[in-house]
């Protein structure tokens, strides 16, 4: 038990370092948010209290680099993965299509914070780049989904 | 035993709701002791920060394999016009040194710089905002701009800690930068689009301006040093509201590959 927490942990560290990394750009550009999406499979394997407890390095690491107002990311990730533990309540999360619902919808509610959080700061200029952050998400959260179930099944196949 | 599991239930939810609090009163009291130890941390891993900036450009690079190519045969083209323009180089030059004095930028060059190395930047891709590794300690301030060689405008330092400082780039979607035309010496603002783009504004319908000219920051500027280098006009573009303002397409000067290490201009601190 405490070693898959402590596996998991570990990959925790390094997808914040790939993100921090290989996500870093000086330009104006759609980045892929990996921390939002391993999040939301840690949502669905772990315990919530050690969900909230990554929710708050993964936020202190995107508040302190993003230069975003502080509690951005902090209360943005807290909603979606708030949302996602209320839906979890009503849909199965065993079931893989279920899994992608509530997954593509905690995507959307963080993007969707992000861009009313720039509406009201009056930064329309990086709408369309949230967008498009947005459908990368979304979309490498599905692919990853997919080939993960495949795995499974081809591990409980075998097995 | 219900009434247990409701009194059990109520602890737990008032114990979660006190955590809760203190939590959040402990996140949003640490900002200042949040970011610059963070930036710290991972400062120290750069090594393998480095190697994934690397690969992380590779992989760009191989994605737009064709617009690198196309790249390529512009500069080529460029190239060669640039050969046959040799012959005038020394009217040119002429003409660039009156332009010079004409802006006073020959007489501004004595400012005190300090150089400092970019550690980290946005990962979230939206703000433009970077680290650098000095700060208050090496006299930085909040406010004072960054530039790379040959004046190229970077962008302005927002907040200093110790060791550290953070800066916001031009591509900051809220930076609005008074521009003047090198040649023309006609005024604009130069900002980004919703789509990305780096766009001239509020050009009069009657100036002067062409493809390949140079801008400058004008003195009109509350955050920006006056003559520094933003941009090159690439193509016109279609104003976005119905007005006798023409608009263009930048190109920005500042290049992705040139920015390892930034200067700073620290004897002058635009109004804030």
């Amino acid at each position: 038990m405490i070693q898959r927490y402590l596996l998991n942990f570990l990959l925790f560290v390094s997808v914040v370092f790939i993100q921090v990394y290989f996500g870093m750009t000086f330009f104006i550009s759609p980045v892929l948010n990996i921390v939002l999406i391993f999040l939301i499979f840690t949502l669905f394997y772990f315990s919530h209290f050690y969900l909230f407890f990554l929710i708050f390095i993964s936020a202190a690491v995107l508040d302190s680099l993003s230069g975003f107002f502080w509690g951005t990311n902090l209360f943005l990730f807290l909603i979606s993965l708030g949302a996602g533990i209320l839906l979890i309540r009503f849909l199965e999360k065993s079931n893989f299509f279920s899994r992608l619902i509530i997954g593509g919808l905690i995507i959307f509610i963080y993007f969707l914070g992000l861009l009313i959080v720039n509406l009201i700061l009056k930064t329309s200029h990086i709408s369309f780049i949230i967008f498009e952050q947005f459908l990368f998400t979304l979309i490498f959260y599905m692919l990853l989904s997919f080939l993960l179930n495949k795995i499974r099944r081809l591990k409980t196949v075998h097995s | 035993m219900k009434q247990r599991n409701n009194f059990h239930f109520l602890i737990l939810l008032v114990i979660f709701t006190i955590t809760s609090i203190l939590l959040f009163k402990f996140y949003f009291s640490q900002e200042k002791t949040f970011k610059p130890q963070l930036v710290y941390n991972l400062e120290k891993g750069a090594l393998i920060g480095n190697y994934l900036f690397n690969f992380k450009n590779w992989t760009n690079d191989f994605l737009h394999f064709n617009a690198l190519r196309k790249q390529l045969s512009d500069i080529k083209y460029e190239n060669i016009k640039l050969v046959n323009q040799l012959q005038d180089f020394k009217e040119v030059k002429e003409e660039n040194d009156l332009l010079k004095n004409a802006l006073q930028i020959k007489g501004e060059t004595n400012w005190s710089l300090v150089s400092a190395k970019i550690v980290l930047m946005d990962p979230s891709g939206l703000t433009g905002s970077f680290w650098i590794n000095k700060g208050i300690k090496q006299g930085l301030k909040r406010g004072m701009n960054v530039i790379l060689e040959h004046k190229i405008l970077v962008g302005r330092l927002e907040e200093c800690f110790d060791n550290y400082c953070r800066g916001e780039s031009i591509f900051n979607p809220e930076t609005k930068i008074s521009v003047e035309d090198l040649r023309s010496s006609t005024l604009a603002v130069a900002e980004k689009d919703t789509k990305g783009n780096f766009r001239l504004k509020l050009v009069p319908y009657e100036s002067d301006i062409k493809v390949g000219d140079i801008l400058i920051t004008s003195s009109e500027n509350a955050n920006f040093f006056k003559g520094l280098l933003v941009a090159k006009v690439k193509k016109s573009s279609l104003s976005s509201d119905v007005s006798s303002l023409k608009e263009f397409i930048l190109e920005p000067l500042l290049n992705l590959s040139e920015i390892s290490s930034v200067l700073i201009i620290t004897d002058f601190i635009p109004t804030q």
